[in-house]
């Protein structure tokens, strides 16, 4: 009985090994940080009225310690919620401005409109 | 995904985001090979199952070996079992202050302990240690102590449930706690959750006044998940002793019922509702105009999206269990349950369940450090190695569904005829299979 067992398990050990070798693949695409003040920051429009908020959500992809720049257009003068750890939030004036954000941890943080309560862009840290 | 005023500390280490807590998420899993490893896996294991494992191996009375000791006699004894007990009721204690007693911030110690200790935590405890719910429910506590003054039969209580009930009101109540930690627009405010907390709590303990701690077997929504879970832990009771016991044939003896099927449709598809939730595609829908210009329109969709997931998972499951009864399906469902609870809630769990021991020895938001624990930093270790991270959640998807595969494969050679073994199980292998690249899917997104 304990033979059988062996070569069930060597058996069952198959596809996970299967598996495995399809995960292997996650490796790419995960690079090493590369030395990020040669970056040129990520620029991204942002039109916020009343009732809405432009982009809707959208993903944006960096790298960690890449500069942010938010080019908030507004009609009234409000606050973005930055849901990095720890969370910042930033004050915008009514009319045009520039915010910077800088996230240096990997991971996908939220950028929120506090009055609106929605997700302006979605940064994919790498 | 409700924000607190300014009332929020800065540097507080908690903040608002998916699963309703938590800042950085995980980012999404590499495309590509993942979801064709996953596939393949699962088909290779039918294959070499079909081959090569052509018997049951286990019968459900039969399995395990008695615990060493003196394990059976500890955990046997009084002095363990009311230990525990005392454990439990000193959470729901702390908690009830925090809920009652403290500030409606994010600093509050109640998000975390209901959304990661108590519904990360108790589960994942479970994977190694067994019920672990069932060991410390206060609200098992309080049911015995009021039998016990009444002078009632705290297991049957006054009346009986009627056999059709199973563990249905579990499954109400566990899609009742996933529309408040994904839907609900304040999730993260004191007064939902700790109006849902004290439903949770009023509703099993009156019912189990009435209907004895079978009504806590049929209603608890975390014994519902906490057992299941327990199934694939190395301990198992069987005729009043511990037993050591392999995770496999554990499953093998998890007993179905009633309901059961609901639970496991419910853990399943609110899972993926999360990942679904985060994803840009979602966002755009929810946060279109014409949604929210509607009044509750975000929640109607929310709602809809959410119990249409979990529908959705159920049918399929059903689907794939036909011809073999909902017995086949407790086993096969336990490790995708526990494959999707380590794939996405590790970081959160690692992560916010530090930070909420940080807050714990503050209930009541008066700067006190009761327990010690307020000066302790978070590490964030697993949150800088996302390459890590993503490879235990591929692995933790993977072997769910390849254990399930296994779990499966073993009750249909039980239950069907020898020949019919092996076709009986093609149509849950179809659904693992859809099961397994919808998830990967949404772990990618």
């Amino acid at each position: 009985m304990p033979a059988l067992r062996h070569r069930h398990a060597a058996l069952l050990a198959l596809p996970l090994l299967v598996g495995l070798v399809g995960l292997s693949g996650c490796g790419e695409g995960w690079s090493a940080p590369v030395n990020t003040s040669d970056l040129a920051p990520e620029v991204v429009s942002v039109r916020i009225t009343a009732d809405s908020v432009e982009p809707n959500g959208d993903r944006v992809v960096v790298e960690r310690g890449q500069t942010v720049v938010l080019e908030v257009d507004a009609d009234e003068a409000g606050e973005l919620h930055v849901h990095a750890d720890p969370e910042q939030h930033l004050d915008y004036p009514a009319g045009e401005s520039e915010q910077e954000v800088v996230i240096t941890m990997p991971g996908i943080v939220e950028i929120e409109s506090h009055s609106l309560e929605q997700t302006i862009v979605q940064l994919e840290v790498r | 995904m409700t924000l607190l005023p300014l009332s929020l500390l800065p540097g507080s280490p908690l903040t608002v985001t998916a699963h309703g807590l938590g800042g950085t998420q995980d980012l999404p899993l590499p495309a590509g090979l993942a979801v064709l490893g996953g596939a393949l896996a699962l088909l290779a294991s039918f294959v070499v199952l079909a081959r090569a494992w052509r018997t049951p191996r286990w019968h459900p009375s039969r399995v395990g070996t008695p615990a060493p000791r003196p394990l059976p006699t500890l955990v046997a004894s009084p002095a363990w079992r009311w230990g525990l007990r005392g454990l439990g009721m000193l959470g729901l204690a702390w908690a009830a202050l925090a809920a009652f007693g403290g500030p409606d911030q994010l600093t509050n110690p109640l998000f975390g302990m209901v959304y990661v200790w108590w519904w990360v935590g108790v589960p994942l405890a479970s994977l190694l240690l067994g019920p672990v719910w069932r060991a410390i429910s206060p609200l098992r506590t309080l049911v015995e102590l009021l039998a016990r003054a009444s002078g009632t039969d705290a297991e049957r209580g006054l009346v009986d449930l009627p056999g059709w009930v199973g563990r249905w009101p579990a499954a109400l109540g566990l899609l009742s706690f996933t529309f408040l930690e994904l839907v609900h627009p304040h999730s993260t405010e004191l007064v939902p959750v700790r109006v849902w907390c004290a439903g949770y709590v009023v509703v099993l303990v009156l019912g189990g006044v009435v209907a004895g701690t079978r009504w806590l077997d049929a209603a608890d929504p975390m014994e519902a998940f906490s057992g299941l879970l327990a199934r694939l832990s190395p301990w198992l009771v069987r005729e009043g002793r511990l037993h050591v016991v392999s995770p496999l044939a554990n499953l093998s003896a998890a007993p179905s019922g009633p309901g059961v099927p609901a639970v496991v449709a419910v853990l399943l598809g609110s899972t993926a509702f999360d990942s679904l939730s985060d994803t840009p595609s979602w966002l755009r829908l929810v946060q279109d105009p014409a949604v929210t210009g509607t009044a509750g329109g975000a929640v109607l969709l929310g709602t809809v999206g959410l119990v249409g997931l979990c529908a959705l998972v159920g049918a399929l499951l059903a689907h794939g269990a036909r011809g073999l009864g909902t017995t086949y399906l407790a086993p096969a469902a336990v490790p995708l349950v526990a494959g999707y609870l380590v794939a996405h809630y590790l970081t959160f769990w690692w992560v916010v369940g530090q930070a909420t021991l940080v807050q714990a020895s503050d209930p009541l938001g008066t700067g006190a450090n009761w327990l010690g624990t307020g000066t302790l930093g978070v590490d964030r270790w697993l949150q800088y190695h996302p390459v890590l991270v993503a490879n235990v959640q591929l692995l933790a998807v993977v072997a769910g569904h390849v254990l399930a595969a296994v779990a499966a494969h073993e009750r249909a050679v039980r239950v069907l005829a020898p020949g019919r073994a092996v076709r009986g199980q093609v149509p849950m292998l179809l659904v693992m299979l859809v099961l397994t690249v919808g998830g990967l899917s949404l772990l990618l997104a």
